[in-house]
């Protein structure tokens, strides 16, 4: 070999290390194949008109990965300290402004501001810092000093900017970066990860497409989904796991607002309908118009409703407004073992429940900790809250507590009856409702549970697509992947294994994949639980 | 002179310093720990003496030579009666580190060695699958009958079991067993602090044993790579006295027992 090829060769084996140094590209959300169907006018608008597209819309409101923004109408809990001027800044070419804060503020170096009243309310500052000890924020402002009284939010978005960086270190190489499941590692797994942005989710807590809270997503995490490459992730400290849970609630409400206002698009001004329109009479020019024409008027009453119905959805799967026991009267703190009956106390809420939606409170510390007590009415203007304490005494002061979740979310999910104790009688009776032609449970799972039944031979319907028949035989679920009905002698269970997670399942089906929900009209609730009671059996079965 | 002090001092200083082992204590957290610990500071003093020795008769040999003008170097076919020597010296350094260690070895991966107490009630079954640790216990209260119930259950799982990933809780100052499997490819079982270190290997259900000595949370963590995940493999082991042990199994009872239904609910609500 001859110096001019080895030198050669050191250099092409140099290459890599050399380029893997380099700058590194900007992080991007990936687009979804809807929005890059479209034509490129839709996508991108009309820069000199300033007429925005989909995906300026889409920017506009989310940002990039590495510049999120909190569209204050989603329902995500940003992370912020909220404070107030206390004293009239001093003016100096650093102005210090006294302010407070409500909870304790760590110190910060240079972060950013947000106010939210007085002159520059709604507008942004990057500050120098805030010192804790003198409770003073330095910064350096160009217009007007603030007043006393104007009230700011620090490190806005802490919460969603920690969530994506969690994201990035434990979950992007499976979901992607825009929750789309198509990870650099996704292709070597099945099933599929999770992709976010239908706003769909299948092991939780609430009914068919409402979307899950925030505990179910946290339980996922937590405990991972079994039979799947989503591991648990129990010793990511509670912090993070909340952060995590934020940021993919936003991420789906990003995907699905992409989504929705690309469909809007796709019909008329997807590159194929536009190639089709030119085969006819119509001119470039007169379909440039028509769509200057939609983006203009029409898309910004689409961004207002979809955004809207977005939020609302995800408000709809809300955890309760938490809140603590400011004032309990003394006297109410009698005898714990005599019957105290309704009392009445002061509280502190952290946000506004909705009305009707909340009769219970969970007590979440203190003496009556994991009780579950009626509300019997709330007092909003003098924040009080009237309360039956039945006979457990009574609260104390700091004591927390939180409201139930709607429970419309929860139509039927929640049982009215106790399980029913494993025996074999309850497993045989179980067993033939599982069999039977009602109930329909050996269609997927197959006689002997094993996940063979009928339906996984057939050609199924796609509803995506004009219900045509899928290519492959089985059942798919609404990502359009195949699924394999849970193969119930393996003892593993997706969506968890307590009693109440199978009774979600069995009750509320899991209708992003087809498996269909039992209501009271299909199985009692006794009857849902000798059939889970024979379902937890099967695999016990001596092997 | 210099450098040797130096390696001495270092030598002397890490056990206390707690250079050598991981966790907040120098001192093994298991009692066959403490042995292997005891095993590698035999060896550390045997290698430093033997290396701060040689390297003082190499300074030696060079500062006499150095100064030596009237001597020619000479080339030599070497000295039969040393390599001899310096053969037998160390391979009888060697054996006797092999023969030394034989029981603590034997404790630890020989089953017949194992104590009867651990090998008789195994406390948990353990999968380790890419990428996380699967636990299961027996039901709190049930006790194995013969070493064939206890492949029965390895088997067939009951229904009484409870599982939970990432965390494994067992009792402290007394022998404790599990199994040791793997869901899909190779794994390693390691607790740094307990110094415990087993390969789960596909097809093979392994016993494993160790006796914590002090309350603590350790690390529990896969030390073989067996895929893209394998960072995310960290989960803990919690050692806890006997009652809180006993407490959090039938916590976790409770807690998997969950069929959510609530007396004081409401009827309906909206
Ligand atoms: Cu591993």
């Amino acid at each position: 070999m001859s110096l001019r090829h080895t030198q050669l060769i050191c250099i092409l084996l140099a290459a890599p290390f050399v380029a893997g140094c380099g700058e590194q590209p900007n992080a991007a959300f990936v687009w979804s194949e809807r929005t890059l169907s479209l034509m490129p006018e839709a996508q991108r608008g009309f820069r000199a008109e300033k007429i925005p597209g989909v995906r300026k819309w889409v920017d506009d409101n989310f940002g990039t990965p590495t510049d999120l923004l909190a569209w204050q109408r989603l329902p995500v809990n940003w992370g912020g300290f909220e404070g107030v001027v206390v004293e009239k800044p001093t003016d100096a070419p650093v102005v210090m402004i006294k302010v407070s804060f409500s909870e304790d503020v760590p110190a910060t170096g240079e972060t950013e501001l947000t106010w939210l009243s007085g002159k520059a309310a709604g507008t942004a500052i990057t500050i120098l810092g805030f010192d804790s000890e003198s409770s003073r924020i330095s910064a350096e402002l160009s217009g007007e000093l603030p007043e006393v009284g104007d009230t700011f939010v620090l490190d806005l978005g802490h919460q969603l900017k920690q969530g994506r960086m969690v994201y990035a270190e434990h979950c992007v190489h499976c979901h992607g970066t825009s929750g789309d499941g198509d990870g650099p590692t996704a292709k070597y797994l099945n099933p599929r990860p999770r992709d976010y942005r239908l706003g769909r989710f299948k092991y939780k807590s609430t009914i068919d497409a409402a979307r899950p809270t925030r505990d179910d997503l946290n339980r996922i995490i937590k405990h991972g989904v079994p039979g799947t490459y989503m591991p648990s992730f129990l010793l990511l400290g509670e912090s993070e796991t909340r952060a995590a849970v934020e940021y993919v609630r936003w991420l789906s409400m990003r995907g699905e607002f992409e989504r929705r206002l690309s469909a809007e698009l796709a019909g008329e001004y997807s590159t194929k309908a536009y190639k089709n329109k030119l085969r006819g009479d119509t001119t470039r020019e007169e379909i440039l118009a028509e769509l200057k024409q939609v983006l203009t008027e029409d898309m910004v009453g689409i961004v207002d409703s979809s955004s809207k119905e977005i939020a609302a959805a995800w408000e709809e799967s809300h955890d309760g407004v938490s809140g603590t026991v400011t004032s309990f009267p003394e006297e109410a703190k009698a005898d714990e073992s005599a019957p105290s009956g309704p009392r009445s106390f002061e509280v502190e809420l952290d946000g506004t429940p909705r009305e009707g939606a909340h009769q219970l409170i969970h007590v979440l510390d203190g003496k009556l900790k994991s009780r579950k007590l009626k509300v019997i009415s709330r007092d909003a203007e003098a924040n009080k809250l009237s309360v039956d304490f039945g006979k457990v005494g009574g609260l104390s002061d700091g004591d927390r507590f939180r409201f139930d979740p709607s429970r419309a979310i929860r139509e039927g999910l929640i049982p009215v009856a106790p399980r029913v104790a494993d025996s074999a009688e309850s497993r045989d009776i179980g067993r033939k409702l599982f069999m039977s032609k009602e109930v329909k449970c050996v269609n997927c799972h197959g006689a002997s549970g094993r996940g063979n039944g009928p339906q996984t031979h057939d050609f199924a319907k796609n509803s995506n697509d004009d219900n045509k028949l899928f290519p492959e035989p089985g059942l798919h679920d609404v990502w359009g992947n195949t699924v394999q009905p849970r193969d119930l002698t393996s003892g593993i269970y997706r969506g968890g294994r307590r009693p109440i997670d199978i009774y979600r399942r069995i009750r509320g089906g899991i209708t992003a994949s087809q498996m269909p929900p039992h209501g009271e009209n299909i199985l009692t609730d006794e009857q849902v639980w000798h059939v889970i009671n024979y379902v937890l059996s099967i695999p016990l079965e001596s092997k | 002179m210099f450098w040797a002090v130096v390696a001495v001092v270092l030598c002397l200083v890490a056990p206390s310093m707690n250079w050598w082992f991981p966790g907040n204590n120098a001192e093994a957290a298991s009692t066959l720990g403490t042995r292997i610990d005891d095993l590698f500071y035999l060896i550390l003093v045997i290698v430093t003496v033997t290396f701060v020795g040689t390297q003082i008769a190499l300074g030696y040999v060079l500062w006499k030579g150095a100064d030596n003008r009237d001597e020619k170097a000479h080339f030599t076919h070497g000295s039969h009666s040393l390599e001899v020597i310096w053969t037998i010296v160390p391979s009888g350094i060697l054996l006797f580190i092999a023969l030394y260690q034989m029981d603590v070895w034997a404790e630890y991966r020989v089953i017949s060695k194992f104590p009867a107490d651990a090998v008789a009630q195994p406390v948990a079954d353990v999968t380790a699958r890419q990428f996380e640790w699967r636990i299961r216990y027996p039901a709190p209260g049930r006790k194995f009958k013969s070493q064939a119930d206890i492949r029965k259950w390895l088997r067939v799982p009951e229904a009484g079991d409870l599982h939970y990933p990432n965390e494994l809780c067992v009792p402290t100052t007394r022998n404790v067993l599990f199994y040791l499997r793997s869901g899909d490819v190779q794994h390693a079982f390691f607790s740094p602090e307990l110094r415990v270190k087993q390969d789960a290997v596909p097809g093979k259900v392994i016993p494993v044993w160790f006796n914590a000595t002090k309350r603590g949370e350790y690390t529990l963590l896969c030390a073989e790579l067996c895929g893209w995940g394998h960072y995310k493999m960290k989960a803990r082991i919690l050692a806890v006295p006997e009652n809180e042990y006993r407490q959090y199994l039938l916590n976790l009872q409770k807690e998997l027992a969950d069929d959510g239904f609530d007396e004081d609910a409401p009827e309906s609500d909206e």
